[in-house]
């Protein structure tokens, strides 16, 4: 697995469209706004990821493999945690708060460093689209459990993947 | 919503914290030139033959805080280090020739002839080692080169000789001769003594060339490449094997397969996350995340590994993605091996035992001068910007 699809693969693994899915089944304009102004942040780190590494004194595989190590951390918290509950609050922040993750933004950093930054916009445009696609076709909240689960599964695979590329890189 | 702020915020903070001290702890590479690395070996070299006995044979192992001195020796390392003397002479250093001299005519003192003109050597009536004869032919073939002496051209023939009889047909080199049955011991094979004997043979066949050298270097190097690891169960995998790097170095201009150029690029994996790791232990907790202190055997190994790899990768474009980082990470371990290097300041209580070496836990051993001085030397061509 290389190039854009790994890069979509541990995108979409990182943002979980099921689990902002089970927390907003539908889509409402203020949370969207909260979650497009966190990816835009996001985005704009990946955008500067070689003068985020050299500040933390990192090269792209020791990087990668702590964005890794994030994201396999977050894919088990999700298989073994609690599901993922309907909040109340100001939709806005609530939208924030769904995408600002560590796990996000340590794979979209990662990935800009090693593949660039058009393929991290790219796979954030596909995750932002399934996410609105399992909002709009309003899935079941049994069949949103699954897909959480597996994508979960796949976050701790991909995670350890990471972390196997990042130690086996010069 | 607030439960699920607070918690986003502690994951940041308390992960970013964590994160920082363990796995992204900074990189740290001290600055480093040409002449450092020149100096840092010089001053092994000097630890080395200062420290040589009347017989040529080395301080073996020395230990600062009681002044205990090892009575072991190893004949393997005698001529590895001698080996890497005979660098130093090579890199200009040519004051050291005699003190090198001495430490091979305690190994030409000791030659055994082991079958038609093939030889090897050891101890009285002890049985030869592999590595002990392939690290002499090499430090032979380096004194050649560095002095156009041939005088010991029919040595390194019988060596080599001897080398090819220690090989089976599938490219496994046997790591022993057993003197009392006149023949190899079937059974033993080295982690370190099969890429000594294949750097050893690819040199040769570059200096003697029609005596077959190089038909038993390729079947050693498909072994290495394709089924060592496996086969006698090496961990980590591959094994970092920085004779398997001289030797890929060595046959590069001979023109490498690609399984052979996959092994090149798995080798400086290998070598490079342990310049990453060590240059992360920069005090306090991520001294403490970043185990274990290296040795100067060992790091020095990794230096030599990595600075006949990107030799590799200077000349051969399927390797071209990794030249640039592979300097880089020789450098930097190089700078960082440097800095532990024992100085004037630093003594406990001999100096001459103590200044140009590098001790773990208050003890070295001489190969911890040997690998880390070659390894300063290949550094210090990255650094001019040359190739050796």
């Amino acid at each position: 697995m290389t190039g854009f699809v790994a890069v979509l693969m541990t995108v979409l693994a990182a943002w979980n469209p099921a689990v902002v899915a089970e927390r907003a089944p539908t889509a409402t304009g203020r949370r969207w706004i909260g979650m497009t102004l966190a990816a835009v942040v996001g985005l704009g780190l990946a955008l500067v990821a070689d003068r985020v590494l050299d500040v933390l004194d990192v090269s792209v595989p020791t990087f990668r493999t702590a964005a890794g190590t994030v994201l396999a951390v977050t894919g088990a918290r999700w298989l073994a945690g609690q599901s993922p509950h309907r909040d109340e609050g100001d939709p806005l922040l609530l939208g924030v708060i769904d995408i600002a993750t560590p796990a996000l933004y340590f794979t979209m950093v990662a990935n800009s460093a090693a593949s660039g930054w058009w393929p991290t916009a790219g796979a954030v445009a596909v995750a932002v689209a399934a996410t609105a696609g399992l909002q709009f076709a309003a899935v079941p909240q049994p069949a949103l459990r699954w897909l959480r689960r597996l994508i979960a599964g796949t976050a701790v695979g991909l995670g350890v993947a990471l972390i196997y590329a990042g130690i086996r890189a010069v | 919503m607030r439960r699920r702020a607070a918690s986003l915020g502690v994951a940041w903070v308390v992960g970013a914290a964590l994160l920082r001290v363990t796995l992204l702890a900074p990189e740290t590479c001290p600055p480093f030139t040409a002449a450092d690395a020149r100096a840092a070996a010089v001053a092994a070299a000097e630890w080395i033959t200062v420290n040589q006995g009347p017989d040529g044979s080395y301080l073996y192992e020395y230990e600062r805080d009681t002044g205990r001195v090892s009575p072991a020796y190893n004949l393997v390392r005698h001529a590895g280090t001698t080996m890497a003397v005979y660098q130093v002479v090579a890199a200009g250093e040519t004051r050291f020739l005699a003190a090198a001299d001495r430490a091979t005519q305690y190994m030409l003192d000791r030659m055994v002839v082991t079958g038609d003109d093939a030889a090897s050597w050891a101890e009285p009536g002890g049985d030869l080692q592999l590595g002990a004869a392939a690290l002499l032919a090499i430090s032979l073939l380096i004194r050649r080169d560095a002095t156009g002496d041939a005088r010991y051209d029919a040595e390194l023939i019988r060596l080599g000789n001897f080398m090819v009889a220690q090989q089976l047909p599938d490219g496994v080199m046997l790591e022993r001769w057993v003197r009392s049955t006149g023949a190899p011991d079937p059974e033993q094979r080295s982690r370190y003594a099969t890429g000594e004997a294949l750097w050893a043979l690819a040199f040769l066949n570059d200096a003697f060339p029609g005596h077959g050298f190089d038909d038993a270097a390729w079947r050693t190097l498909d072994y290495l490449s394709l089924r060592r690891d496996d086969e006698e169960d090496l961990f980590p995998n591959p094994w970092p094997d920085q004779w398997a790097a001289y030797s890929l170095a060595q046959m590069g201009p001979w023109g490498l397969a690609d399984h052979h150029i996959a092994y090149a690029r798995r080798l400086a994996q290998a070598f490079g996350v342990q310049v990453r790791w060590d240059s992360q232990r920069t005090g306090g907790i991520a001294t403490l995340s970043h185990p274990p202190e290296p040795r100067g055997a060992g790091f020095g190994t990794v230096l030599e590994g990595l600075g006949r790899l990107g030799v590799l990768a200077t000349h051969d474009d399927r390797l071209a993605d990794i030249d640039e980082t592979l300097a880089a990470r020789l450098v930097c371990g190089a700078a960082r091996l440097a800095a532990v290097q024992t100085g004037p300041e630093d003594v406990v209580d001999d100096a001459s035992r103590e200044i140009g070496a590098w001790f773990r836990d208050g003890v070295t051993r001489m190969d911890d001068q040997q690998h880390a001085a070659s390894g300063m030397l290949w550094a210090e061509a990255v650094l001019r910007g040359e190739e050796r």
